[in-house]
């Protein structure tokens, strides 16, 4: 696809849009929780779209049909957990930390863990620190799918398109916050769901539709069909590590890792009313999962269509993270494609900016607020606020450009150890009295480091036949329970206020 | 059905069908 003046004016257009609507939303910022938990007054759809929108990461457009690509139907599992987990983090995480952020004017996940665990200084600065950490490493992540589709699509260079993009985001991002952040994820996320309900059978069809599909990779590996591959280890082909045990991992790893995301689960202190964690569980499965369903088959009918000869993917090491923009440009005429580059874009963006904002309000709220400078004011904490997301936005970007290897590994390890450190303290802090202060505090250290231990022999000295995270997952869960176990509670008056116990609705 | 072995079938639509009727059951019962 090349520069016609119709690609570039609509990529124009659409970053326009984006600005605007980071203007508007600047002109509602007056207070620190306005630019942080958009004053606590979002609607049910935008807080629904925001949920879904930052739990589905950069790559999940792209790589989801890439890995449809490669895998066949024993990866469709992906497509139920990442729903389960946007419901699973509404539901059994925000229901509970909403009701309590309701009485205490919550503004970050922080918050919480320094209420409920009874301290002011350790617990906060070490998530707070994780937070930071794991976010920044999981933004520089997101860049990949940035390049991808600017530089395929527009002939742009990877440096460009990646300035490009990450400017555009932290702009809006600093002007509104995260009003800005929850109205581009409803402006962007409406775009993503009827583009692809509009391409996809498009795609399929092109194919010769599902069945035929499914004939052709059951004839590339008959393996493909089924619900996962045989389990061995080493895996019976390189593309066949979705075993029954790793799925077990897999399941874990997204299903909770994801759903305790600090940027994932910080967007249910924004909702505005408490109702909406009636249905928004159960919305944000569905709309997730019809729409990834059909991203995940337009891999398969990719694969299909390379099969029959009537489709090339370009010549690259990642080429099966091209299948899904191959397969528009195949079944679309070509006067649309600028606007499907647009979908892929926004959802890279999408999560881009809710990890630009969890970075910045970790640092400016609880770093610098609750910790170097109490007295300081809500404008000069928002200040900070952006200034921490400037630094964080270009520092990444600078480093996506030209990724050491130091960092791909990271990368990878991103949400595992999201995982290994968050899912215990908050999972536990909400369901079991027992926990205690030092139980969190050691249980996220021990997560931490054995994750990056874990983590780094999976990757550089042996496989696992499991996702690596698991097992620090597992070790922060069991030093929790121990340390728990062995210091003193934490005061029943505090485990009221904070509505800790073994239910998830109201106790009358 | 499509192509698929029915166990794959059943499992890529059962499963999803069986975690909405649980979140709509979460639902019904949620205490405003």
């Amino acid at each position: 696809m090349g520069n016609s003046i119709i690609n570039i004016a609509v990529i124009i257009a659409y970053f326009l849009a984006l600005l605007l609507i980071g203007y508007a939303a600047s002109r509602k910022i007056k207070s620190t929780s306005d630019f942080i938990v958009g004053g606590r007054e979002l609607n049910f759809w935008v807080f629904v779209l925001l949920i879904i929108s930052s739990c589905a990461s950069g790559m999940s457009l792209l790589g989801s049909a890439g890995l449809g690509y490669k895998t066949g139907w024993p990866t469709i599992w992906e497509q139920m957990l990442v729903p389960l987990a946007c419901a699973l983090s509404i539901f059994l995480f925000g229901t509970k930390i909403y009701r309590v952020s309701q009485k205490k004017n919550f503004v970050t996940i922080q918050d919480y863990l320094s209420l409920r665990y009874n301290s002011t200084k350790s617990i906060r600065t070490l998530s707070s620190i994780i937070v930071i950490i794991v976010s920044t490493i999981y933004l520089s992540g997101q860049y990949t799918a940035i390049s991808i589709t600017m530089g395929w699509l527009f002939k742009m260079p990877h440096e460009y398109a990646l300035l490009l993009g990450a400017v555009i985001v932290m702009l809006y991002v600093i002007l509104g916050g995260l009003y800005a952040v929850a109205w581009t994820a409803l402006f962007q996320g409406i775009i993503i769901i009827v583009g692809v309900l509009v391409v996809a059978p498009f795609i399929i069809g092109n194919a010769g539709g599902l069945t035929h599909i499914n004939e052709n990779l059951a004839k590339i590996d008959p393996n493909m069909l089924a619900l996962a591959f045989p389990q061995a280890h080493p895996p019976v082909a390189p593309y066949a590590f979705a075993t029954p045990l790793y799925l077990v991992s897999f399941a874990i790893l997204l299903g909770l890792g994801l759903a305790s995301a600090p940027h994932v689960v910080s967007n249910s202190l924004s909702a505005k009313k408490y109702k909406y964690f009636k249905w928004a569980p159960l919305a944000a499965f569905g709309i997730y999962l019809v729409v990834f369903y059909l991203i995940k088959i337009s891999g398969y009918a990719a694969r299909s269509m390379v099969y029959d000869k009537t489709l090339t993917l370009p010549n690259v090491a990642n080429a099966a993270d091209y299948s899904f923009i191959a397969a528009i440009q195949m079944a679309m005429p070509e006067f649309i494609w600028p606007v499907f580059a647009i979908i892929v874009l926004s959802a890279v963006l999408t999560t881009t900016d809710s990890l630009m904002l969890r970075i910045g309000s970790s640092f400016s709220w609880d770093i610098y607020k609750n910790f170097l400078k109490p007295d300081a004011t809500d404008k000069q904490i928002n200040n900070v606020n952006r200034i921490v997301i400037v630094v964080a936005a270009l520092g990444t970007m600078i480093a996506a450009i030209k990724p050491p290897e130091l960092l791909a590994w990271l990368i990878w390890t991103g949400i595992g150890i999201m995982l290994s450190t968050f899912v215990a303290p908050i999972l536990f802090g909400l369901y079991w009295r027992r926990t205690t202060k030092e139980g969190a505090f050691w249980g996220m250290l021990s997560g931490l480091i054995s994750a990056l231990g874990f983590g780094y022999i999976a990757k550089f000295v042996t496989k696992f036949p499991v996702d690596f995270s698991i097992l620090s997952f597992t070790v922060s869960v069991v030093v929790l329970i121990v340390v728990s176990l062995c210091t003193k509670p934490v005061p029943d008056s505090i485990l009221d206020e904070t509505e800790t116990g073994f239910y998830i609705n109201k106790r009358s | 059905m499509f192509g698929l072995p029915l166990n794959t079938f059943l499992g890529v639509t059962l499963i999803p069908i069986t975690i909405m009727l649980a979140l709509t059951i979460w639902a019904l019962r949620f205490k405003e």
